[in-house]
């Protein structure tokens, strides 16, 4: 989306946004490889320990849902490429950490990366946007309605949309088979673990797939217009710290700028802030001038 | 190879509902005894659980939706 430029400072203008975006934009996210790793190791232990009565079904549906809600963010940097940084040989970890990351949520990365560079380059149109399904839903509870039924629907009219690119539709076809081996899996298991099954993947999928979409779809672009410093805002919840949503209070500066990686984002946004003022950010005048353990609770 | 991956491919999006009501909620209704009332027995797998699952599969099928 082309934006207009023409009325901002010089000190201002989107080169010199880049350039301090930069510099938050060069570290290895390790962080975000443990969680991505780490969860996903902890959702098979439960499969493991609740087989064998180590732990009780309702403990292990405990985790395996809290799993699931961490599994979308590590799988996200994936998908922009943020643990290889433009380097080649790095590129198996952003492989790596997307497909491992989201078996518990039962997403096949190849799709998401396609469908999340659409999301980035086309947000809330309506016709081009795989996410305003999401977004146009008006309360949380048509949020978890949409999310309960799936997006299938939604997803072949925007296939049509963008099957033309050839990157997408080969993503997108590679996605689709490796959706097949996750669905037959799952159909497989629960003949055999039933139960098991229903409360370590299905019910957690569920919830994680609630909680990705309200917090990192709904919220940040629901009520916005189109075009970049336009569709997405800063807000702050009352009473919510920002770890429990994953901060993703701060997910504007991501569509602004998808390298810088979530945990530099605090700092990022700091400097980026007058900048972010001048361009007319939703909600850019309420950003703290500094973002440290700061809960961004509004009280 | 194409021909069978669209084949696959439509099968699935055609009666992927389908099959998931007979095997995923089958299977989950069996574990279930309030399903097992009714006994009607196969190799001695209790069909009306299955059969329920189809039919909840069948209705998302024509309806095109779950809920």
């Amino acid at each position: 989306m082309r934006f207009d430029s023409s009325n901002i400072p010089a000190e201002f203008s989107f080169e010199k946004e880049k350039e301090v975006a930069r510099k938050f934009a060069q570290r290895f996210q390790w962080e975000m490889m443990l969680i991505g790793i780490g969860q996903a190791l902890v959702w098979l232990s439960t499969w493991f320990l609740v087989i064998n009565n180590y732990i009780s079904l309702f403990v292990g549906f405990i985790l395996a849902s809290i799993c699931a809600c961490l599994a979308y963010l590590p799988s996200h940097e994936a998908q922009h490429g943020n643990y290889s940084r433009g380097n080649k040989k790095k590129r198996w970890l952003d492989t790596l950490i997307g497909h491992v990351s989201l078996m518990t949520l039962m997403y096949p990365f190849p799709i998401m990366q396609a469908t999340h560079m659409k999301h980035h380059a086309n947000t809330n149109n309506p016709e081009k946007d795989f996410d305003y399904g999401i977004v146009s839903c008006k309360n949380p509870w048509e949020v978890f309605l949409y999310t309960l039924q799936g997006p299938d629907e939604a997803y072949k009219e925007y296939y049509d949309v963008h099957k033309h690119d050839k990157n997408f539709e080969n993503k997108f076809s590679r996605g689709v088979l490796v959706s097949w081996v996750q669905k037959s899996i799952q159909l497989v298991l629960v003949v055999i673990f039933p139960l098991e099954t229903l409360f370590l993947w299905f019910l957690p999928r569920k919830i994680g797939t609630f909680y990705t979409a309200l917090n990192f779809s709904w919220y940040p672009h629901h009520g916005l217009e189109v075009g970049r410093y336009k569709d997405s805002k800063f807000y702050m919840f009352k009473y919510t710290p920002r770890y429990l949503t994953h901060s993703m209070q701060l997910h504007f500066v991501h569509h602004l700028h998808p390298n810088i990686g979530h945990y530099d984002e605090p700092k990022a946004i700091e400097e980026l802030k007058p900048f972010l003022i001048a361009r007319g950010v939703p909600g850019a005048e309420d950003i703290p001038d500094r973002i440290t353990y700061n809960p961004l609770i509004k009280i | 190879m194409k021909a069978l991956v669209e084949s696959l491919s439509d099968h699935i999006e055609n009666w992927g509902m389908v099959w998931f009501g007979l095997i995923f909620l089958g299977s989950i209704f069996n574990e279930f005894s309030l399903f097992n009332a009714l006994n009607i027995s196969l190799l001695n797998i209790n069909l009306f659980p299955y059969l329920l699952g189809l039919i909840f599969g069948l209705v998302a099928k024509y309806r095109g939706t779950w809920i």
